[in-house]
C-alpha cells in the first residue's frame, strides 16, 4: 500500500553512495572554496546531488511513512471526474501544469538580490530550504488537498482548525496577494524605466494578445497551439524589432517613459485585465508567457551546462553584516527572508490546493508533482543565482545599488563601488549599456536588469558572442511578460476573492457578472497594490529595498500557515511521531519571520526598521534642513513607513496566531480532547485498474 | 549490443517517426489543445451512460466549440493558477 521506500540493492547502494559522495564533494568545494572565481559546475554538480538524494529517501520516506500513500486509493480526479476540473490526467501533463504554475519571477529576482552576500548563503539555503522544507510544503499540502477532494488552504485551515485559524489564513492570502504584486510590478516599472527598447516589445505583448484572443475566440476556437505560435513569432519579432525602435529618433522618444508613467500604465493594464473578459486578453497573455517561460528556463539550463560560466561573485561579500547597498539587514535572517521562491514558497500551497489536486490519477504520483516540480523550481533559483554571479561584482552592485545609497552621478556611484573593493569603472557600465541598447545601467535596481545582463551574457555565449543586445531585451521580455501574468491573474483572483468576502454582506457585490460590483472590487483591489507600487516608485532608496522584505516575510508567513494545516493534518492520522517533517521547517520559518519582522519594526537603522524610517525623516523634516522638494515628499515617505511598519506587524500577528491555533489543536489530539475532525474524504477503493497504468504511465503518453 | 549495431539509422528515424503521433498527441493533450474534444467524448459518455434518465434538465447538445471555449477559459482563471 506505501508508496516505493524499497529496499536498494548492492548495485543501487554504490550507485546512491557515489551519488552522496559527489554532492559532498561539491557542497563542500561550493563551501569551502576562497578563490578568484568559481565554476559555476560546483553549484550545479551539488544541487543536482542534493535533489537526487533529498527525492529518493526523502520524498519516499514521507509518501510512505508520513502521508502513507496508497495507489489503490481512488484520487478526487477519478471518484469525481466531470470532464471539467476534475479530470484524470497523465502525471507528466500535470507535472507540466504545475510546474508552470508555481513557477514565476520569484526565483529568479530573490537570488539575483540576495547575491551582495555573496552566492554562499543564498545557495545553500536554496538547497537546504527546498529540499527540507519547500519541497515538503508543496508534496504534503497537495497530499492533503488530495485527500479531501482538492479543498483550498483556506478550506482546509478552516475545517481542521477551526474559525479563527481559516479566517487569518484567508486575509493573510489577501494581503500577500497585495504586496506580491505591487513588488513584482515595481520589479518590472524599474527594468522598463527610461528603456524604449524593453517597453516597446513588453507593450507590444499588449496587442499581441489580443490579437490572439480574437484568433482564438472567432476565427478558430480553442486552438492553443497555432495561436501559440503565431503569438511567439510574433513577439519575437517585436524584440529584433525594438532595436529599430531603439535607434529611431522619434519612436526612442516615444517609448522613453518615466517610472511615473510605468507605473500608471501598469496599474490600468491591472484594472483592464481583472475586468476584461478573460479570452480577450488574460489567458492568451498566459499562454504565450507559459511557452516563453518553460523554454527560456530550458535554454538557460543548457547554456549553463554547456558554457560552465566562471563565477566572479565571492563565496562572501562583506555585506553579510547588514550594510549592503541593495537592502539593509544581516544575512540572518535576511537571505531568508530575501529568498522565498525557490526554497520555500507559501504561493505554492495555494496551487497545490487549487488546480493539481483535482488533475491527479494516482496518490503516489502526489511525490512527484508536489516535491519533484518545487525540486525543478529550486534548480531555477539556482541558475538565476549563477546568472547573477557571473558578471563582474562591481557591475553588479553598479547596476542593483540604488541611487540614495551610492550616489547620482555615475562618478560617484562608481567611486563608492570601488571603495568596497569592487572596482568598477564608468566607462565600463557606459560600454556595457550601449552594448545591450540601453540609456544607463546605473542604478537599475529590482533584480531585473541584472539578471537579464547574466542571462544575455549566458545566451549569447552560445552562439559565440553575438547579439547580446537582442538576448538582453529577450531577457527583459521573458521576464516581464510572465510578471504581468502574475499581475493580471492575481488581481483578477484577488477581486474574486474580495467579492466572495463582500458577497457576504452585500450580496450584489458578490455576483461576478453585476458589473457595477465587478469595477468596484476590482478598483479596490487594484487601488491597493497600486498604492504600495507608488509608494515604492516614490521611494528614494528604490522601493525594492522596502517592499522585497515585506513580500518575503508574507510569502514565508503563508508557507508558515501551509505548514501549521499540514502539521495538525498528521497529528490528527495518528502520526505525532513524524510531526517534525512539517514542525521543523514551520519552527525554522517562525524563526526567521519573527526575526525579521521584528528588525524590520524595531531595528534603530534607517534602512532597516520602518519606524526608524519614519522617526528620522521626520527629524530631518524638523530641522529644517531640507531642500523643498524633500520638504514636499517626506510626510507622504513617514506614512509609508509607518504603514509598512503596521503590514509587518500584522504579518508576525497572524503568523503566531496560526502557530498558537495549531498547537492548541495538536495538544487537544494528543492529549485526548475533543477536536475539529479530521475532513480527509473516506476511502474508496479506484476502479481504473489496468487503466490507471495508461493514464499515469509515462512511456504511454 | 550487435543488435544495436546492426540497425541502420533508418531504423531509428522510423522508430522517431512513429513516436510522432504520440508526441503530438501528448503535446496537444498538455497545452489544452484537444480540450474541446475530451470534452465531447466526455459529454457522449456521459449521456451514453445516463440516456433516458434524464428528465429534460441537461441540455440536449453539447456544447459548440466557441461556447465551449469561452466557458472553459472563464472557470480556469477563477482560481489561483500563476504563482510568484
Amino acid at each position: 500500500m506505501a508508496a516505493d521506500n524499497k529496499s536498494l540493492s548492492t548495485k543501487g547502494k554504490l550507485i546512491w553512495t557515489a551519488i552522496a559522495a559527489l554532492g559532498a564533494l561539491a557542497l563542500g568545494g561550493v563551501a569551502i572554496y576562497r578563490g578568484e572565481t568559481i565554476n559555476s559546475a560546483w553549484l550545479v554538480v551539488a544541487a543536482v546531488c542534493v535533489y537526487a538524494l533529498g527525492y529518493r529517501f526523502y520524498s519516499a520516506f514521507i509518501a510512505a511513512k508520513v502521508l502513507a500513500l496508497d495507489i489503490n486509493r481512488a484520487t478526487p480526479a477519478e471518484r469525481l471526474d466531470n470532464g471539467r476540473d476534475f479530470v484524470p490526467t497523465n502525471k507528466w501533463i500535470v507535472f507540466g501544469h504545475h510546474f508552470a504554475a508555481i513557477s514565476g519571477p520569484g526565483p529568479l529576482i530573490g537570488p539575483t538580490l540576495a547575491a551582495q552576500f555573496g552566492y554562499l548563503p543564498g545557495t545553500l539555503w536554496i538547497l537546504v530550504g527546498a529540499v527540507l522544507g519547500g519541497c515538503v510544503q508543496d508534496f504534503v499540502i497537495l497530499a492533503c488537498s488530495l485527500r479531501r477532494n482538492g479543498r483550498s488552504l483556506g478550506q482546509m485551515a478552516r475545517d481542521e482548525l477551526g474559525p479563527l485559524g481559516g479566517a487569518t489564513a484567508l486575509i493573510g492570502v489577501m494581503v500577500i496577494m497585495i504586496i506580491l504584486i505591487a513588488v513584482l510590478g515595481l520589479v518590472v516599472v524599474k527594468a522598463l524605466a527610461h528603456s524604449p527598447w524593453g517597453t516597446f516589445t513588453v507593450g507590444m505583448t499588449i496587442p499581441i494578445a489580443l490579437l490572439m484572443g480574437f484568433y482564438m475566440r472567432h476565427i478558430r476556437p480553442g486552438r492553443v497551439l497555432e495561436v501559440t505560435l503565431i503569438g511567439v513569432a510574433l513577439l519575437l519579432f517585436c524584440v529584433l524589432a525594438g532595436g529599430y525602435v531603439n535607434h529611431h529618433p522619434d519612436l526612442h522618444a516615444a517609448f522613453d517613459l518615466g517610472p511615473e508613467t510605468l507605473a500608471w500604465i501598469i496599474i490600468a493594464y491591472g484594472f483592464a485585465s481583472a475586468t476584461l473578459p478573460v479570452w480577450m486578453l488574460l489567458a492568451p497573455r498566459d499562454y504565450l508567457s507559459t511557452f516563453m517561460k518553460l523554454g527560456t528556463i530550458f535554454l538557460l539550463a543548457i547554456a549553463i551546462v554547456a558554457l560552465r560560466p566562471e563565477m566572479h561573485m565571492p563565496a562572501l561579500t562583506p555585506f553579510i553584516d547588514g550594510s549592503g547597498p541593495i537592502f539593509g539587514g544581516k544575512v540572518f535572517p535576511f537571505v531568508f527572508i530575501t529568498i522565498a521562491c525557490g526554497a520555500i514558497s507559501g504561493f505554492h500551497s495555494l496551487i497545490a490546493s487549487g488546480t493539481t489536486p483535482k488533475l491527479l490519477t494516482s496518490e503516489p504520483d502526489a511525490r512527484m508533482i508536489g516535491y519533484g516540480a518545487m525540486m525543478l523550481e529550486s534548480f531555477v533559483a539556482i541558475m538565476a543565482m549563477i546568472a547573477a554571479c557571473v558578471m563582474e561584482p562591481g557591475v553588479f552592485f553598479a547596476i542593483n545599488s540604488p541611487s540614495g545609497v551610492v550616489g547620482a552621478l555615475p562618478a560617484d556611484a562608481v567611486a563608492t563601488i570601488s571603495s568596497w573593493g569592487f572596482p568598477v569603472a564608468v566607462e565600463t557600465m557606459d560600454a556595457l549599456a550601449r552594448e545591450v541598447g540601453e540609456i544607463t545601467l546605473f542604478a537599475r535596481t529590482g533584480g531585473a536588469p541584472s539578471l537579464a545582463i547574466g542571462m544575455a551574457t549566458l545566451f549569447s555565449g552560445l552562439f559565440g558572442g553575438a547579439f547580446i543586445a537582442v538576448w538582453y531585451h529577450f531577457a527583459i521580455m521573458f521576464e516581464a511578460l510572465f510578471i504581468l501574468t502574475t499581475l493580471d491573474a492575481g488581481t483578477r483572483v484577488g477581486r474574486f476573492m474580495l467579492q466572495d468576502l463582500l458577497g457576504n454582506v452585500v450580496p450584489a457585490l458578490g455576483r461576478t457578472s453585476w458589473y457595477p460590483g465587478v469595477f468596484l472590487t476590482s478598483a479596490l483591489v487594484v487601488g491597493s497594490w497600486g498604492y504600495f507600487l507608488w509608494t515604492g516608485v516614490m521611494d528614494p532608496l528604490g522601493g525594492i529595498n522596502s517592499l522585497w522584505p515585506l513580500f518575503g516575510i508574507s510569502n514565508q508567513m503563508l508557507a508558515a500557515i501551509a505548514l501549521c494545516v499540514a502539521t495538525t493534518i498528521i497529528v490528527k492520522h495518528g502520526g505525532a511521531r513524524y510531526a517534525w517533517v512539517t514542525a521543523m521547517p514551520l519552527a525554522w520559518l517562525l524563526i526567521v519571520t519573527s526575526t525579521a519582522a521584528w528588525e524590520k519594526l524595531f531595528s534603530d537603522e534607517f534602512r532597516i526598521g520602518f519606524l526608524a524610517k519614519a522617526r528620522i525623516l521626520g527629524d530631518q523634516l524638523a530641522a529644517g534642513t531640507l531642500s523643498p522638494e524633500m520638504v514636499e515628499k517626506i510626510p507622504q515617505l513617514i506614512f509609508n513607513a509607518n504603514l509598512n511598519a503596521a503590514l509587518t506587524l500584522f504579518f508576525l500577528i497572524v503568523i503566531w496566531v496560526m502557530a498558537a491555533d495549531t498547537a492548541r489543536v495538536c495538544h487537544r489530539v494528543i492529549t485526548g480532547k475533543p477536536y475539529p475532525p479530521s475532513s480527509e474524504s473516506p476511502f474508496e477503493p479506484t476502479r481504473l485498474g489496468p487503466d490507471l497504468a495508461a493514464i499515469a504511465e509515462p512511456t504511454r503518453l | 549490443m550487435t543488435a544495436r549495431l546492426s540497425s541502420s539509422p533508418w531504423t531509428s528515424l522510423s522508430a522517431l517517426w512513429c513516436g510522432l503521433p504520440t508526441l503530438w498527441r501528448g503535446l496537444r493533450s498538455a497545452t489544452g489543445d484537444d480540450a474541446y474534444e475530451r470534452y465531447l467524448e466526455h459529454w457522449h459518455a456521459e449521456h451514453l451512460d445516463a440516456d433516458d434518465s434524464h428528465d429534460g434538465e441537461e441540455p440536449a447538445e453539447p456544447m459548440d466549440r466557441k461556447t465551449f471555449h469561452k466557458w472553459r477559459l472563464d472557470e480556469d482563471w477563477k482560481d489561483v493558477r500563476r504563482c510568484c
